[in-house]
């Protein structure tokens, strides 16, 4: 579980990023952070790892503060970050030598998900290209079963059929213990798998909100026409006419639109927190 | 904080286990290159300076001049023990590893320190023996006929002076721990810099000293030239005397614990 209160960051001789900032989340489920360039979401993934101290208010991640970088904190988060690295070494060497510090690592789980992702433990990781190293990246974060998992930006440089192939994994492994985390930009890998939206902008929390709540308040469609439909809280022109938002009036449910649902969050169209 | 916050042997265990396995390679290599290095310049210096390892009034020179040369490599690879923190990536997964700030100190300085002053004694003095055994079966022409002094590490001790020899250790112990934490300041080329900061240091140290002399002691001394009266504190030890003791001997503490605070505030 994660509570932030009253988070105040700021990079040297910058503006503040955020101020007084307040999240909750909890664990057993899977929370999509989303927000523009530089609003600030790896920024909160860092600091939720405790790879950046927190400089005002409260952070506690599985009950520690994540900037005194405690063990035992340390061995329940694993993170695939935007950028990384690997060691000149086989995927079973490097499994070997790291696997040990996560206390619930899951070598089984890992060897299932290496061979949905068609990756051979004997293969040199710096023989890989971008993708398979991601998705080999993604099989050990998964496979370390941490209760916290943070994913920035994991569908970068994944290939169509692993985005769904990721997909199909994350909500197969992930437990009512772990909390995981997935930035990104690219909403539409990931708006069939999340419980979760939380939108950041303009260093404040602008929405959050669970997916049963948001199909109970609004109804995405697609339109030939804006004509004769009543209270469009949000729309877009898109090749079949329009994409709109509309109120839940009654018991219907539409499939969630999470590009549709963003831009209407950060054009202020939907009214949120 | 509770002790296992701080350490706990079987996760120090894990993480040095976890480090060896996946650097074995360049740790090996690195071995390599220091054992061949070190034979192959003992074996060309004896060829070409024979008279320098044979033993006149004073110990063999041949053997301190590279004993004392060859420390530059130790100090490099000391000096390398955090490198990685330079790139962002690295540091990433360095901070992220499940152990404690402590151990994450512990393990390079246990590796690269200890382990490798330990090696480089042990590869100093076998190639010592095998560059000998090497002149012994060259032709006498090419050593002019001299016999090469076997090695013995008190044929250094002797060369630094066997009265000053705690202190120079001491002093060689502090510039490794400096070069050791220094990477944690730098993020780029932080050897260099590292070097660079210290003759800036020493620069700065005795222009001041200078400075100092020639306020108080006009006419004592030219340019960067320096004075400094010392008085006797006990028995035979002056006031320098403990001034260099004391900076030999306890700098590398505050290095260590200066590097240790420095390494658990690391940041992205």
């Amino acid at each position: 579980m994660i509570e932030i209160k009253n988070l105040v960051f700021q990079y040297r001789k910058k503006k503040p990023l955020f101020e007084d900032l307040s999240l909750r989340m909890e664990n057993g489920s899977i929370v999509g952070l989303l927000g523009k360039n530089g609003a600030g979401k790896s920024t909160l993934l860092n600091l939720m790892a405790g790879l950046i101290p927190l400089q005002k208010g409260n952070m506690i991640v599985n009950g520690f503060e994540p900037s005194k970088r405690q063990p035992i904190f340390l061995a329940d988060v694993c993170m695939v970050p935007e950028e990384f690295a690997f060691p000149s070494t086989t995927i079973d060497s490097y499994t070997k030598a790291t696997s040990p510090l996560y206390p619930s690592f899951d070598n089984k789980k890992l060897d299932r998900i290496l061979v949905e992702f068609e990756l051979d433990r004997t293969s040199k990781l710096n023989q890989l290209s971008h993708g398979q190293r991601k998705k080999f990246l993604i099989a050990f974060t998964l496979a370390s079963n941490c209760k916290l998992l943070i994913l920035d930006e994991p569908t970068n440089g994944l290939d169509i059929p692993s985005k769904s192939l990721f997909r199909k994994i994350l909500v197969g492994s992930v437990t009512e213990e772990q909390l995981v985390i997935i930035s990104t930009h690219q909403v539409k890998d990931i708006d069939t798998i999340i419980d979760k939206v939380v939108v950041v902008d303009n260093g404040k929390i602008l929405f959050d909100q669970t997916m049963e709540t948001i199909n109970k308040q609004w109804y995405f469609e697609t339109v030939p026409s804006l004509k004769g439909l009543d209270g469009v809280l949000y729309h877009e022109n898109s090749m079949a006419g329009y994409k709109v938002i509309l109120p839940v009036t009654d018991e219907r449910e539409s499939p969630l639109d999470l590009e549709l649902l963003f831009n209407s969050i950060i054009n202020h169209s939907i009214q949120t927190n | 904080m509770k002790f296992n916050d701080f350490f706990n042997m079987k996760r120090f265990g894990l993480l040095v286990k976890h480090d060896l396995m996946i650097n074995q390679n360049k740790y090996l290599l690195k071995m390599l290159v220091l054992f061949l290095g070190l034979y192959a310049i003992m074996v060309l210096l004896m060829f070409d300076g024979p008279q320098q390892f044979i033993h006149r009034q004073t110990a063999p020179q041949g053997y301190i001049m590279i004993f004392v040369f060859s420390l530059i490599a130790l100090g490099v690879f000391i000096g390398g023990s955090f490198s990685d923190l330079g790139s962002k990536v690295k540091r990433t997964s360095f901070i992220l590893l499940p152990a404690s700030t402590f151990e994450k100190m512990l393990h390079p300085f246990l590796l690269r320190v200890v382990l490798g002053i330990v090696c480089y004694l042990l590869f100093f003095w076998v190639d010592a023996q095998l560059a000998r055994l090497t002149m012994a079966n060259a032709p006498s022409i090419l050593i002019q006929g001299l016999v090469i002094e076997p090695f013995h590490y008190s044929q250094i001790i002797d060369g630094m002076g066997r009265d000053d020899f705690a202190m120079i250790v001491f002093l060689l112990f502090s510039f490794g721990m400096y070069l050791f934490t220094m990477p944690l300041f730098f993020k780029k080329q932080a050897l260099l810099k590292a070097i660079f900061v210290f003759f800036i240091a020493l620069f700065t140290y005795i222009c001041f000293f200078s400075l100092m002399s020639h306020l108080f002691h006009p006419g004592n001394n030219d340019g960067l030239g320096f004075t400094i009266p010392d008085f006797k504190v006990y028995k035979e030890l002056t006031s320098f005397d403990l001034l260099f003791d004391s900076i030999a001997g306890l700098s590398w503490m505050f290095f260590l614990v200066f590097g240790y605070f420095k390494l658990k505030e690391l940041k992205l």
